[in-house]
């Protein structure tokens, strides 16, 4: 009788420190996740709606310096239609005009280009900010330690899929884009 | 004796659980203080927060009874019912955008001259409409009139009121996203979802 409790004791006590050593294992390791950086970032809707913006923005900029281009073009050939019937100072003239045209065309044209390149970063570190504070806030509510961001080509070598959390994240991300969630 | 007991328990527990009060239920009525303390709830679905960063942008939907009551109580110029149905013609909002834990105003941040300050004053009282828009189902609507509240450094926060004038095809069950194209704190964009029936259904304020 008295061994048979012995045993019994002796099974629920080894039972209950695996289970302590079990919980505090699970507490006190060290949670790391990971995300594809890439797919996260063109998953977000946010940066769709970005995108869209700047391609309507670049839209109208094209379009003016396609007109700008047009009218230089149409200066050109009236000038070379014209140019039988021009004298010579009238000729230096209208050769000076276009030149200015021509330069003015070209100036405005790298303008342009340069404004391009400045909003499509300011349109993308915006929408990067935005992932990099939800993606905090998300860390921290989870409870994870650490969340690495991968591509394609390097930085983590290797990780089990359990620990890829891109989908569920881009999922919160949208939902929280969208204003579906708190 | 043990049965008879566990069913004591079960059935006060299941007492106790139909007994609990519905959080989500909405008041009949309330009076001013409270009801303004109602539409700041999140929980009732009138006001809808984003943060980036440390910075919060609240979205507040401002119910034509709750206006028309707000303006009674300054100026008795019409009476109750003309003005609320004056202000039902209109979709109002106040956004508030301020800093989380920290009392600093939030239009100094990140301004480093009087100039960028200026710019930004300019910014938020006359390039607002441009930045701010509401969508229902498929059709987007530019808002007929945004105000700055100035508070010149008294509050540490920035107030803007928005109004958009009511679409005549919206119906309970739509959502209403108003879209705020951050160009001032450049934060980006946010959106605020709201959902019409929410909107219609507040409490009467006594």
């Amino acid at each position: 009788m008295i061994r048979k409790h012995g045993y019994f004791i002796t099974l629920i006590s080894l039972t209950l420190s695996l289970l302590m050593l079990a919980s505090y294992h699970y507490i006190f390791s060290p949670k790391i996740k990971y995300v594809q950086t890439d797919k996260l970032v063109y998953g977000y809707e946010g940066m769709k709606e970005y995108q869209q913006i700047y391609q309507k923005k670049v839209g109208q900029l094209k379009a003016n310096v396609d007109s700008l281009g047009l009218d230089f073009e149409r200066s050109v050939e009236a000038y070379k239609g014209n140019y039988a019937k021009l004298g010579d100072a009238q000729r230096r003239e209208k050769e000076g005009l276009l030149q200015k045209q021509e330069q003015n065309f070209l100036r405005y044209k790298e303008s342009v280009q340069a404004q391009m390149g400045k909003e499509d970063s300011e349109m993308t570190g915006k929408a990067l900010e935005q992932i990099s504070s939800f993606v905090q806030a998300y860390g921290k509510k989870k409870g994870y330690t650490l969340i690495l961001g991968t591509t394609e080509t390097g930085s983590i070598l290797y990780g089990t899929p359990n620990e890829d959390i891109t989908e569920e994240l881009l999922k919160e991300l949208n939902l929280y884009y969208k204003g579906k969630t708190k | 004796m043990s049965r008879k007991l566990i069913g004591i328990i079960l059935i006060i527990v299941t007492f106790m659980y139909s007994c609990k009060s519905d959080k989500h239920s909405i008041p009949v009525s309330l009076d001013f203080k409270g009801f303004e303390s109602w539409i700041s709830d999140e929980e009732n679905g009138l006001v809808k927060i984003r943060e980036y960063h440390g910075l919060e942008f609240s979205m507040f939907y401002l119910p034509s009874t709750y206006l028309a009551y707000k303006d009674k109580k300054q100026a008795n110029i019409m009476n109750k019912d003309s003005l609320i149905d004056y202000y039902s013609q209109t979709l109002n909002f106040m956004m508030r955008v301020r800093l989380i834990d920290k009392n600093p105003n939030v239009l100094y941040l990140g301004i480093s001259s009087i100039e960028e300050y200026k710019e930004r004053i300019m910014q938020l009282n006359f390039g607002l409409d441009s930045l701010l828009k509401m969508h229902i189902k498929s059709k987007e609507y530019v808002p007929i009139l945004t105000s700055f509240e100035n508070t010149y450094g008294i509050s540490p926060y920035a107030n803007v009121n928005i109004v958009f004038i009511l679409p005549k095809d919206i119906k309970e069950g739509d959502e209403v996203d108003i879209s705020f194209q951050d160009d001032i704190f450049n934060t980006g964009i946010q959106h605020f979802l709201f959902d019409y029936t929410q909107m219609k259904t507040v409490p009467i304020i006594k």
